[in-house]
């Protein structure tokens, strides 16, 4: 699994104004579905037949206008039928009606090329008294503080998007109205993460946790799956993993690609000396540090590192914090360092009483390990002649007991 | 006539002596004769230096068996073959065989078991080691694929090489290539432990192939699943028809070997056993003497081996199940010309061996000493003698007068360190003195006397007799003479009184 992650600063800014918040009203929801249902616009009548048994017609449209105040329908003039609004689909797609509410509000923004939207969530707030936190947003005197304009994150995203997701629930919600000015608050770390399993799909991840306003108690839990970005889809797993192992290991791309084009495996070719630990020569996996690095996204679904995104034909995934390629199959460089290897891979096979038989059975098994290579491994005599010469190691003594004691006779 | 008088008396005794060893000779070293391919231990210890001369000469490859091994010289020759590059392989018996040894059998002493566990952590690392249980063979053999020499030996490679009465066999080179193939079969299939480390016995795993069979040979085996040397010591008593002589440590009389030895004797086949006195073989040897069959031993014999008119073989086995049955020994048939030089060996130890099993002897037939048998060497040897003089306490005689009279004391058997023939009981008579509390007895008389008015009166006196007279409570009457001159008197008062004559 290759997995990405860098810090992501979340911002607050703390504002009056009227926000629409997704709300389970399932009163609402029928008369929104009726509507769809129908697919025509309906009347006070229409909704007393379906929904509401024998009441009267009026409480019907009393409906009917309550559902045209939240945007859920809309109609041409005054008075009449009305019809399913673009917000009333929204409302049926989320199973969420958007109610509008006036008030303070702590808006939670941030900028990462991987976020949909800079503005992540909102929160109302009580203030202390409403006075004072009017009086605080409007530096008490009434009289715009130019340090309290609203961000123009939050403005470029106002003007962009109508409909925003919560990272922190997943609700709808929508800014209708903000005052000109509010209050910059605190700005809190959370992690966003880039994971992509082997024979899996990749994913975004925002995790951690934020601060509520002093007002409420607790931290705000964020377990917040992402949008994948179009781009990134179009990548494949390989792609990401053979650059990410060049850079990390300071092999030559072309090499590793190479084993990947040809071979369809990916693999880190590396010279058997001693950058090698023992287990990672034993085991031919190593783990491969990756230094931090910043992604871009080629339309031609390569990924490229160091490079600014070129306009309107790259995709910038940001700089991700360095990270390690767990357990990376290696393979030697050439046949010479295959030899060498697997000769010392038998040497280490070693680990009790050996005959010409086993000895073979481990050379097979050993030289499985090498596909891609041909090395020479050493035969069974080769091996005693080596203990032989020392015969005071104590590995030798696995060979030369059964040699002197019958096991290598026939 | 009042002087004690010494007295005894001559008892022979007709007891028979308990089992026992008898003292034939004195005990001495074997010598360190070679006759033929058999080497004897010898004073010097020539044959702990053929040993140590075998594993020097060994250039690639020693196989050592013993079921002890604690002998500084050999254990040293062996670490220098692995300090020149020879391989070294050894077989010994478990640590807890050799540790429970010291409660069996006083042929071994904690020290002698200490020694082996210390020369064993000297090996670690440089003599590949294993052991188990049963493993008892005793032998070496060097290069056995380009130069094979070899031994067996009857003894363990600790003092025994120097102190013991024991036997070894130079082996042909076919015999120690066969006696390889035994050692590398027991190695791989009926170890139990591998040393690794100091102190430290690892089990053994299966080995990675069995191990072929060894080649035919001289060499016979007992091992978990032969039992040739058996066959062979039953065979070689079964075809004998003019002599038997066994050398062995142990033996056990319901053992089909032990078995087949009596019964050849009672036909009339003339058997002799060599062994070591022990308590631990006391039942056995006794069965054996039943049978007429002659029991020597000697106090450091350790060697097997058969000898008949039918062949010859030296061996590691005693004649026990251990040995015979299961167990790992070896031995070794030999040779027309080694069977002869082997009586000869035997024969020599018939005439030297300084015991001689005897369960029921009359005690006049020896005089010397002997060794019982229910007894270790160390508190069993005892003496028989021809006569022993038994000190009895004295005897007083009722009268002083008359010495002879006295009664003879009691004879009870005394608690005698040795064995003798007679038993002469001494003993003094001595005259009786005057008992304590007696009051003395005195003759009364009549006397005249004149009263106040002056008249003659007659009157009672009581006067001592001449000599005195006691008299005890019982109203028992002593006569003392204090004086030899008064003897005549006293002896006429004694017999008016009916008292006895005492001595003060």
């Amino acid at each position: 699994m290759i997995k990405l992650r860098r810090k992501v600063d979340i911002q607050t800014f703390e504002v009056e104004g009227t926000i629409a918040r997704g709300q389970e009203r399932p009163e609402f929801l029928a008369v929104v579905r009726l509507a769809a249902d129908l697919g025509r616009p309906i009347n006070g009548e229409d909704v007393v037949r379906e929904l509401l048994g024998n009441l009267p017609s009026q409480i019907g449209w009393r409906v009917i206008e309550r559902c045209i105040q939240l945007g859920l329908l809309e109609r041409d003039g005054n008075k009449g039928s009305a019809t399913l609004s673009d917000a009333g689909r929204k409302a049926l797609e989320e199973d969420m009606i958007l109610v509008p509410e006036e008030g303070l509000w702590r808006i939670y923004f941030a900028e990462d090329p991987l976020l949909d939207s800079p503005v992540v969530h909102i929160e109302r707030f009580e203030g202390v008294k409403a006075y004072e936190e009017r009086n605080k947003l409007y530096n008490g005197n009434g009289n715009r503080d130019t340090d309290t304009r609203i961000p123009p994150q939050i403005s470029r995203a106002l003007s962009q998007t109508e409909f925003f997701t919560s990272i922190v629930n997943g609700n709808l919600f929508q800014i209708l109205e903000l005052a000109k000015s509010g209050f910059k608050a605190e700005t809190k770390e959370i992690y966003l993460l880039l994971e992509w399993p082997k024979d899996g799909e990749p994913s975004v991840m925002l995790r951690g946790k934020l601060n509520r306003h002093v007002s409420q108690k607790g931290l705000l839990e964020v377990d917040h799956k992402l949008q994948l970005p179009l781009n990134l889809e179009e990548l494949s797993y390989e792609d990401l993993w053979i650059k990410l192992a060049a850079h990390g290991s300071g092999q030559e791309e072309s090499l590793i690609q190479r084993y990947f084009d040809e071979e369809r495996v990916l693999i880190l070719p590396t010279p058997f000396d001693r950058t090698l630990g023992e287990s990672e020569k034993l085991t031919m996996k190593k783990d491969i540090s990756v230094s931090s690095i910043s992604l871009t996204s080629y339309t031609e679904s390569r990924v490229a590192f160091w490079q600014p995104a070129e306009e309107g034909k790259d995709f910038n995934l940001g700089r991700f914090d360095e990270t390690i390629l767990h357990q990376v199959d290696l393979v030697p460089m050439n046949d010479d360092e295959a030899t060498k290897w697997c000769q010392w891979l038998q040497m280490q096979a070693i680990k009790s009483y050996q005959t010409p038989e086993s000895l073979e059975q481990t050379r097979k098994e050993v030289m499985k390990r090498f596909p891609y290579h041909q090395p020479n491994p050493k035969k069974s005599q080769e091996l005693l002649e080596i203990a032989m010469e020392n015969s005071k190691s104590s590995v030798s003594r696995f060979l030369l007991a059964p040699y002197d004691l019958g096991l290598w006779r026939d | 006539m009042t002087k004690p008088i010494k007295k005894n008396k001559i008892e022979e005794i007709h007891e028979l002596l308990p089992p026992c060893w008898l003292r034939r000779n004195a005990t001495s070293p074997d010598s360190g004769a070679v006759h033929g391919n058999i080497q004897r231990v010898g004073p010097n210890g020539e044959l702990h230096q053929r040993f140590i001369e075998t594993i020097d000469a060994a250039n690639e490859v020693v196989l050592l068996s013993s079921f002890l091994l604690s002998d500084e010289d050999i254990s040293e020759a062996m670490l220098q073959a692995h300090d020149r590059g020879v391989r070294v392989y050894a077989l010994t018996a478990s640590k807890n065989r050799v540790a429970s040894l010291v409660k069996e059998d006083d042929e071994f002493d904690a020290r002698m078991v200490a020694e082996h566990k210390e020369l064993l952590n000297r090996l670690v690392g440089k003599v590949l080691l294993r052991s188990a249980e049963h493993f008892h063979a005793k032998f070496i053999i060097t290069d056995p694929q380009s130069n094979p020499h070899g031994w067996i030996s009857t003894a363990n490679f600790n003092l025994a090489l120097k102190k013991s009465v024991e036997l070894a066999v130079r082996l042909s080179p076919k015999s120690a290539r066969s006696l390889a193939d035994w050692f590398a079969k027991i190695f791989w299939t009926e170890s139990e432990q591998e040393l690794v480390e100091k102190n430290r016995l690892s089990e053994v795993t299966p080995p990675p192939k069995i191990p072929p069979a060894p080649s035919k040979s001289d060499i016979v085996v007992t091992t978990q699943r032969d039992t040739s040397i058996r066959s062979v010591v039953l065979n070689l008593i079964e075809n004998a028809r003019q002599e038997i002589l066994i050398s062995t440590y142990g033996l056990s009389s319901d053992h089909p070997v032990v078995q087949a030895l009596i019964k050849k004797a009672e036909e009339g086949i003339p058997v002799t056993v060599l062994t070591r006195p022990r308590p631990a073989i006391m039942g056995t040897v006794t069965a054996l003497k039943e049978a007429e069959i002659r029991v020597l031993a000697h106090d450091k014999l350790h060697a097997k081996a058969i000898y008949t008119d039918a062949g010859a073989m030296v061996m590691t086995a005693n004649l026990e199940s251990s040995g015979l049955d299961y167990g790992f020994e070896v031995g070794v048939l030999l040779s027309d010309q080694d069977s002869l030089n082997l009586k000869d060996i035997l024969d020599s130890w018939i005439a030297e061996f300084p015991w001689q099993y005897e369960p029921a002897m009359q005690r006049k037939e020896h005089v010397g000493q002997i060794l019982l048998a229910n007894s270790s060497l160390r508190d069993g040897i005892r003496e028989v003698v021809k006569e022993e003089t038994v000190l009895l306490n004295d005897v007083f005689a009722e009268d002083a007068l008359d010495l002879n009279q006295a009664p003879n004391p009691t004879f009870t058997e005394p608690n005698l360190k040795t064995f003798p023939h007679k038993i002469k009981y001494e003993w003094q008579v001595l005259p009786r003195r005057l008992p304590a509390k007696t009051k003395e007895l005195k003759k009364q008389i009549e006397v005249e006397d004149n009263d106040k008015q002056g008249k003659k009166k007659k009157a009672t006196k009581h006067i001592s007799y001449d000599p005195k007279v006691y008299q005890d409570n019982k109203k028992r009457v002593f006569v003392l003479l204090d004086d030899e001159t008064k003897l005549g008197k006293a002896k006429q008062l004694a017999k008016e009184l009916n008292g006895k004559v005492v001595l003060p």
